[in-house]
């Protein structure tokens, strides 16, 4: 053993109290972090692509196709796969689990759902004993002709994999065919151009925000203490009142007979009433209000450490102010430009109430959908793979700051 | 150096005030010259920043007027004065490199790109920072980061160059290093430094000549030699340099010569020069350590009790107390003769009455 190598066990051996403290102080944190944000988010992920429906109700027909394909108009599955059919209508625990799989089966085309629910109270009132006599298949026959069709198999055999990527396709406007990967028709294309409008409304919200933001912490900075203080709490002042109760107001101002439009038609500044609200114009506004404090917080507290001599500096070399600015005071504010706006920007993509309550039908982003298909359709992997598309677009935008401004700047670190 | 004839920057009558109640600088008139080395040196909050900064353009003064080569100057911003300036934290760009920050004067001055390379170059050369041309400011030791900001001052060629307590930050001896340099560079280049200081010793080190601030005023304005030898009054005095006090009242005055009777009845001689011919209640009489010389106990001489000795290498420090309570400061070579002082022995003392200055006190 050298000495070098002696020293570092020696080193490793003194610090392993202090490395201790460290792992316990961070042990609850950790650990709150791993239950209730690591793991949701690994549930999500896990549930955009999960796909129990069909194995959990037709376990044994899921078994008996094994692989088959159903490319070819003839192809139908053999008598042993109808009869499992028949045992897994007759042995369903309940109608729940036959419900959830007829609307699974339903994504792929509509109309399956009547199938199997009409199959399903055919054989609830069935026993055991009729699989005994005659031909399965004849019989489902009987029930719905659909049942001999190839195309049914070849949806049912599509949606029956344990794990699917139908929901994340779905997400992007795409879907799976036999040929490949193909877009859906033009008429049911929807959430991509949600995708885009959500990343637009926190695009043009957090661009908003910086211009606003920007000139009102550059006085913050520069303004007499108490002026700093009364400006202050006014940007702090959305942060300090509910949600519901800030909208709320917005609307008593925005709306057609509100506060605004009335103050203007007594002025005479307009005849008519300006929509103001529950379109895309109240919907910025409401948002550039409440994330206003998300911009310039940040922004403030970089401002707030550049020493005012670098102007002065500036302009004893001969720069006018102007100059200066761009080429001095600008750059120095950049870390607070790149994480206010990046904070705004990913805040204002998740956005969910305000657009809802100030904003028409086609000002609803993601976090709306997300909620409508949790919600209303029960539809968990949709909602799933809907936020997992929201994460990803946050993502690269995080990236794509991460590399213009630099993670480091990004943390608030020089 | 023609004093007259070669007036760069005059200050007439200029009062400033923030607050609009009371003045920080009370009436300034200075005239400063072609080529000089000026210190304004004065206590924090003395109006020699704030001087600066009028002359710099980043305040304008409540009254008066500031002329640079004859032309009014309160209305030129400060980027068209095309004075070089040195700041307090150097003021150095943390996003440019040691070479950008150089640039930043020249390129503000749209010189085109190789004329300012070649200054740059000649900047670093003059400072003596090769290889550290792409370094970022942080990256610089103190001394590094003051010599960019001396040569980021100077790389545009300004006619005045305006140093805000360049070296505050610097540890002892790199300060005494930059003082030699930038003096050099004064010499070497003929510019004008108007250079702001609360240290003393590097007031009277560097400058041809040191304004002192008192209260918004300048209490006196001349060489480091003047001010140190012939200060015009007590605050001057005591303000540069170490001195001894003594408070007394005057008995008579006779040819210049001023006789101070002390409590505890002893009498001292000193300048009266600055008593402007009347007899005030109270003086105070001023005399450095260094004037002061040992001697045997005598009739003829002064005398004291030996309380401290303080040995300082070069030299020796006295600790003397004089009869009731008066206590003096002694500085005497490192020699047989003071190594043999003992503790609580009596010593003579002497001085020469030129080198003590009686203020009055009021």
């Amino acid at each position: 053993m050298d000495a070098s190598e002696s020293l570092a066990v020696a080193h490793h051996r003194s610090s392993r109290r202090k490395r201790m403290v460290s792992v316990l102080l961070l042990l609850p944190l950790v650990s709150y972090t791993a239950v209730f944000f690591l793991l949701p988010i690994g549930m999500m992920l896990y549930r955009a692509v999960s796909n129990p429906e069909l194995i959990d109700a037709f376990p044994r027909t899921v078994q008996a196709l094994n692989h088959r394909s159903f490319d070819r108009d003839a192809d139908l599955p053999e008598e042993t796969v109808f009869k499992a059919l028949e045992q897994d209508f007759i042995k369903a625990t309940s109608l729940g689990v036959i419900g959830d799989a007829a609307r699974r089966l339903n994504y792929e085309n509509s109309g399956y759902r009547s199938l199997i629910m009409t199959t399903a109270r055919y054989y609830r009132k069935r026993t055991q004993t009729i699989l005994q006599a005659g031909s399965a298949r004849e019989r489902l026959e009987a029930v719905d002709n659909r049942w001999t069709t190839p195309v049914l198999w070849r949806d049912f055999q599509r949606a029956s994999p344990a794990y699917t990527p139908y929901y994340l396709l779905a997400a992007l406007d795409l879907k799976q065919t036999p040929e490949g990967i193909e877009r859906v028709p033009a008429h049911q294309r929807v959430n991509l151009d949600l995708t885009l409008r959500t990343l637009k409304i926190a695009s043009i919200v957090s661009l908003s925000c910086l211009i606003l933001g920007f000139p009102l912490a550059a006085l913050m900075v520069k303004a007499s203490r108490t002026i700093q203080i009364v400006l202050l709490l006014a940007v702090m002042l959305p942060f300090w009142t509910s949600l519901l109760a800030r909208t709320s107001a917005w609307i008593v101002v925005l709306q057609e007979k509100g506060l605004l439009n009335t103050l203007l038609m007594r002025l005479g500044v307009i005849d008519q009433p300006i929509a103001l609200i529950f379109n895309s114009i109240g919907v910025y506004i409401v948002m550039v209000h409440i994330l206003l404090p998300f911009t310039v917080l940040p922004l403030y507290n970089v401002m707030k450490g550049i020493p005012s001599h670098y102007m002065r500096a500036s302009e004893s070399m001969g720069g006018h102010p102007i100059r200066g600015f761009f080429y001095v005071y600008l750059p120095l504010t950049l870390t607070g430009i790149g994480s206010g706006t990046l904070l705004t920007f990913i805040v204002a993509a998740g956005y969910y109430v305000t657009p809802t309550l100030v904003g028409s039908a086609r000002e609803q982003m993601l976090g709306y959908y997300i909620a409508f298909y949790t919600n209303t359709t029960v539809n968990w992997g949709m909602a799933s793979a809907l936020g997992i598309v929201l994460i990803a677009g946050v993502l690269m935008v995080y990236l794509l700051a991460a590399r213009l401004v630099g993670i480091r700047q990004i943390a608030g670190l020089r | 150096m023609n004093k007259t004839a070669d007036t760069l920057i005059q200050f007439s009558d200029v009062q400033k005030s923030y607050d609009g109640k009371s003045l920080v600088i009370k009436n300034l008139s200075l005239s400063i010259f072609k080529g000089e080395f000026l210190t304004l040196l004065g206590a924090s909050g003395s109006g020699k920043t704030t001087t600066l900064m009028m002359l710099a353009g980043f305040e304008s003064p409540t009254r008066g007027e500031i002329r640079m080569r004859g032309k009014p100057i309160e209305h030129v911003p400060a980027h068209q004065r095309g004075m070089g300036m040195v700041f307090q934290n150097y003021a150095l760009f943390p996003h440019m490199s040691v070479a950008e920050n150089l640039a930043y004067p020249l390129k503000m001055r749209r010189m085109d790109r190789t004329e300012r390379d070649i200054k740059v170059k000649r900047a670093i050369d003059m400072v003596q920072l090769h290889g550290m041309e792409q370094r970022r400011p942080t990256e610089l030791s103190g001394g590094q980061q003051q010599r960019v900001a001396l040569a980021r001052a100077m790389v545009f060629e300004p006619d005045v160059i305006l140093m805000d307590e360049p070296l505050g930050a610097l540890d002892k001896n790199l300060r005494e290093h930059m003082q030699y340099e930038i003096k050099q560079l004064h010499r070497s280049l003929g510019v004008t430094v108007v250079y702001v200081t609360h240290d003393q010793s590097e007031a009277l080190t560097m400058s041809d000549r040191v304004a002192v601030f008192h209260k918004g005023d300048i209490a006196q304005i001349g060489s480091p030699s003047t001010l140190y030898e012939r200060p015009n009054t007590a605050y001057v005095a005591n303000f540069i340099g170490e001195n001894n006090t003594l408070t007394g009242t005057p008995a008579l005055v006779e040819n210049g010569c001023c006789h101070i009777s002390l409590a505890g009845g002893v009498t001292v001689k000193g300048s009266a020069s600055h008593l402007n011919g009347y007899l005030p209640k109270q003086v105070e009489l001023i005399i450095r350590p260094e004037k002061i010389r040992l001697t045997e106990a005598s009739e003829t001489s002064y005398r004291a009790v030996v309380t401290d000795k303080v040995y300082l290498g070069e030299h020796i420090r006295v600790h003397l107390q004089l009869a009731n309570e008066h206590k003096l400061v002694v500085r005497v070579a490192n020699d047989q003769a003071s190594r043999n002082l003992q503790c609580g022995h009596i010593t003579g003392f002497r001085w020469d009455v030129a080198d003590a200055h009686a203020f009055p006190l009021n």
